[in-house]
């Protein structure tokens, strides 16, 4: 599994394979900390010293996310309506999830929620949240999952996630290609 | 001597404008992890 | 199928065949979108005013100047694809290469085609060449391949 760091994904160039041209820059990383799941980007445009655009880019219409730019299939992927509908309207009126204490299904305070993980292989959607423990000594991957339970500031990884916590990147990816069953709400 | 020193000074204070127009850019171009508005799960 | 280099043929001459007189000199190429095949020469000027032979006024390709056809003048550029060739926006020559899953795999060097149809048959970049069913568009910001380990897709 390719796996990313939602923040590492933010001023990437957003290129249309149709055309090769650099349309956009990814601005923001939205984030649906409820359901857990990838909305998709805000925009700015090219270039060191220009603004933002109107348009947004919903995560179902991403072709590919790589290194070095964010693929779309053409400049039609990106929606200038205003992102109404799509999740991308009226941002920043939810909790972020970023900050977030997760604790285990037994209770043990498992850390805070400082990263959202991101798979960018076939399928664009968070697959897991990087944690930071307490007293900021250690690090650690958790799997996202249908069953998290948010109650306030506090997210509850169900028993069943915690065999396929790692405290690396490349670990994680490799033991959440087995977690990432069917019936797993998927991003449409 | 003292023309010297206001050449001195007039580049500085350019070369501080243009950090500072630079750093000021940058922070309003950078951007962040947002939370969505979850009204519209289904909706799409 | 003889072929040359974008690299080589810089500079080279282009010559009407009836009239012997100079029409210019390779000074680029304007390329379809995909950039497989050349559409045009720029042959002299800069910019809005440069001027560019069609590939299909190319009589023939030598290995010391460029023969247009009798009768075939160049002709100013006409559009917005036209345009930002001529100016160096969109030009294979030292663009970065980009896949189709955003990973950038060197820069070209040097294009090779063929003389007598104008269509790319190589693309050489610093990281190995690439082959023409991969490209997928040429633009001012990067040449987009497919992947070179790509499988048929679904």
């Amino acid at each position: 599994m390719n796996l990313v760091r939602a923040r590492d994904v933010m001023g990437l160039p957003v290129v249309s394979i149709a055309s090769g041209e650099d349309v956009a820059e990814v601005r923001d990383v939205v984030y649906d900390g409820e359901a857990h799941r990838l909305v998709g980007f805000t925009l700015n445009k090219r270039g060191m010293f220009a603004g933002r655009l109107k348009a947004v880019l919903a995560a179902g219409s991403v072709a590919a996310i790589g290194p070095d730019a964010v693929m779309i299939d053409a400049e039609s992927a990106i929606d200038d309506s205003g992102g109404r509908g799509a999740g991308l309207d009226d941002l920043g009126a939810a909790r972020p999830v970023i900050g977030n204490r997760v604790l285990s299904a037994d209770g043990s305070d498992l850390g805070e929620v400082v990263a959202v993980i991101l798979s960018t292989g076939d399928e664009l959607c968070a697959v897991g949240y990087e944690l930071q423990s307490a007293d900021r000594s250690d690090t650690s991957f958790v799997p996202i999952s249908a069953q998290m339970a948010l109650s306030g500031e506090n997210l509850v990884l169900p028993a069943e996630a915690t065999a396929f916590v790692r405290n690396d990147l490349a670990g994680f990816g490799a033991a959440i290609a087995s977690y990432r069953s069917p019936g797993l709400e998927k991003n449409q | 001597m003292s023309v010297l020193w206001w050449l001195v000074l007039v580049v500085v204070m350019i070369a501080v404008v243009a950090v500072v127009l630079f750093v000021v850019r940058r922070a309003r171009r950078a951007g962040s992890v947002l939370a969505s508005r979850v009204s519209d799960r289904g909706g799409q | 199928m003889t072929t040359d280099t974008f690299a080589r043929v810089q500079g080279r001459g282009v010559v009407a065949t009836d009239s012997a007189e100079s029409v210019g000199s390779v000074k680029g190429f304007v390329l379809d979108a995909r950039g497989r095949k050349i559409e045009a020469i720029h042959v002299d000027g800069h910019g809005k005013k440069a001027t560019i032979l069609a590939w299909s006024a190319v009589k023939a390709f030598g290995a010391d100047a460029v023969m247009a056809t009798t009768g075939a003048d160049p002709s100013t550029i006409d559009n917005d694809h036209q345009k930002a060739a001529v100016k160096g926006v969109v030009t294979m020559l030292g663009t970065r290469v980009l896949t189709v899953d955003g990973r950038e795999v060197g820069t070209v060097t040097d294009v090779e085609f063929d003389t007598d149809s104008g269509v790319v048959v190589r693309v050489v970049t610093d990281q190995g060449p690439i082959e023409p069913d991969r490209l997928r568009s040429l633009g001012s910001f990067a040449l987009v391949v497919d992947d070179a380990s790509a499988t048929t897709g679904p």
